[in-house]
């Protein structure tokens, strides 16, 4: 059709999730106009696995523990923040590479200013392609 | 005849046709129709009663919706869409559009779309006057591949092309005229029309299932309260 018409979208709308297959729930429904609304959330489940998932099965992205450690953090909360940010990343199925990127960096030095660190971490090293960069000791104010 | 004759229920796309009794009175009652409309809201309400989606392509603006009551009436297809998302299972379509062309090739298109699995029943009232093509599609495709029974309503079936006219069972509501005589015997129903001019009161209805003698179902006309 060239007039605008678009039946595919129109059915779909018409039946909705049933325009792919059976339409014995949508049959029943169309004796009784009135109760759609029982109290369920059909996408609810969806959603609760899409955000769980991740925290069991989301795999290595962006910057690693090592990487953290690099800028200053303490092995334990380099873990944390190693699993945080693959959490995020997949959420939003992103991957920046093994970088803390600037906000990271800024974040870690305000969470470390005026801490006593001890740290050798390079902080022009943004390309981060190798995230093999050996940890340091500061641990002590990595919060 | 015993038992419920298939076409009744099947996806066999029907013709009903016959001299137009807008101006006549149904059974002594006063009613507007004739005998074709009240035929095709009776149908809706009983052999129609077991298809999960009916539709009425009312272009007419006849006032349908007083006789199926329990009918969403709508002025497009795209509000057609709208009341079926809702729920909707039985709908009048009133278009607001006069290109009923346009109308029923819309139409056509949505019944295609639909779920296969869905049955449908669509009455297309005045067919001379929709798309031919969209027609054609109801009656040649539609019937299995949408799993769709298309009523077709014609006050002459000499407007209806031939092609049309292969894929249907006709159905001839009231009396005969002697103007049809022709039609009926290009199409091999000379004897149909032979018993029907001899037969038929107002609104009686006969369907014509072959091209040989005796080959048709004769029937009373459908009860009143279709046609009011």
């Amino acid at each position: 059709m060239s007039d605008g018409f678009d039946a595919s979208e129109a059915a779909g709308r018409a039946v909705g999730d049933l325009a792919d297959g059976s339409i014995d729930a949508d049959v029943d429904a169309a004796t009784d106009e009135s109760d759609d609304d029982d109290g369920s959330d059909p996408t609810s489940s969806t959603s609760l696995t899409h955000y769980l998932t991740p925290l069991v099965f989301a795999p290595e992205r962006g910057p690693t523990t090592s990487t953290f450690c690099g800028h200053g953090c303490s092995r334990s909360i380099g873990q944390i923040l190693d699993g945080i940010t693959d959490y995020i990343l997949d959420l939003l199925d992103r991957d920046p590479g093994d970088n803390i990127g600037p906000l990271g960096k800024i974040g870690l030095g305000i969470s470390n200013f005026g801490a006593d660190r001890s740290s050798t971490s390079d902080d022009d090293g943004d390309d981060g392609a190798d995230g093999s960069a050996a940890p340091t000791a500061g641990g002590a104010g990595g919060v | 005849m015993t038992g419920k004759p298939a076409y009744l229920t099947d996806n066999a796309p029907v013709l009903l046709t016959g001299v137009t009794g807008a101006q006549g009175d149904y059974l002594g009652n006063g009613g507007t129709f004739g005998g074709k409309t009240a035929l095709s809201t009776w149908w809706c309400d009983n052999p129609g009663s077991e298809r999960d989606l009916v539709i009425f392509a009312n272009v007419k603006h006849d006032p349908i919706a007083d006789v199926l009551e329990d009918y969403h009436e709508v002025g497009t297809v795209e509000d057609l869409a709208d009341a079926m998302g809702s729920g909707a299972r039985r709908l009048i379509l009133t278009p607001r559009n006069s290109d009923w062309e346009e109308v029923s090739r819309h139409l056509r298109d949505f019944v295609d779309a639909l779920p296969q699995s869905m049955t449908k029943l669509v009455v297309l009232d005045e067919a001379p006057e929709l798309d031919d093509d969209a027609v054609l599609t109801f009656v040649r495709v539609l019937g299995n591949g949408a799993n769709c029974k298309t009523l077709v309503l014609a006050q002459s079936p000499t407007d209806i092309s031939t092609t049309i006219v292969k894929q249907v069972l006709p159905v001839w509501v009231g009396p005969m005229k002697s103007d049809y005589l022709s039609w009926f015997r290009t199409h091999e129903y000379g004897e149909a029309y032979d018993y029907i001019a001899e037969t038929h009161d107002p609104y009686e209805w006969t369907v014509i299932i072959g091209k040989g003698e005796g080959d048709w179902h004769h029937y009373e006309p459908v009860p009143e309260v279709y046609a009011t």
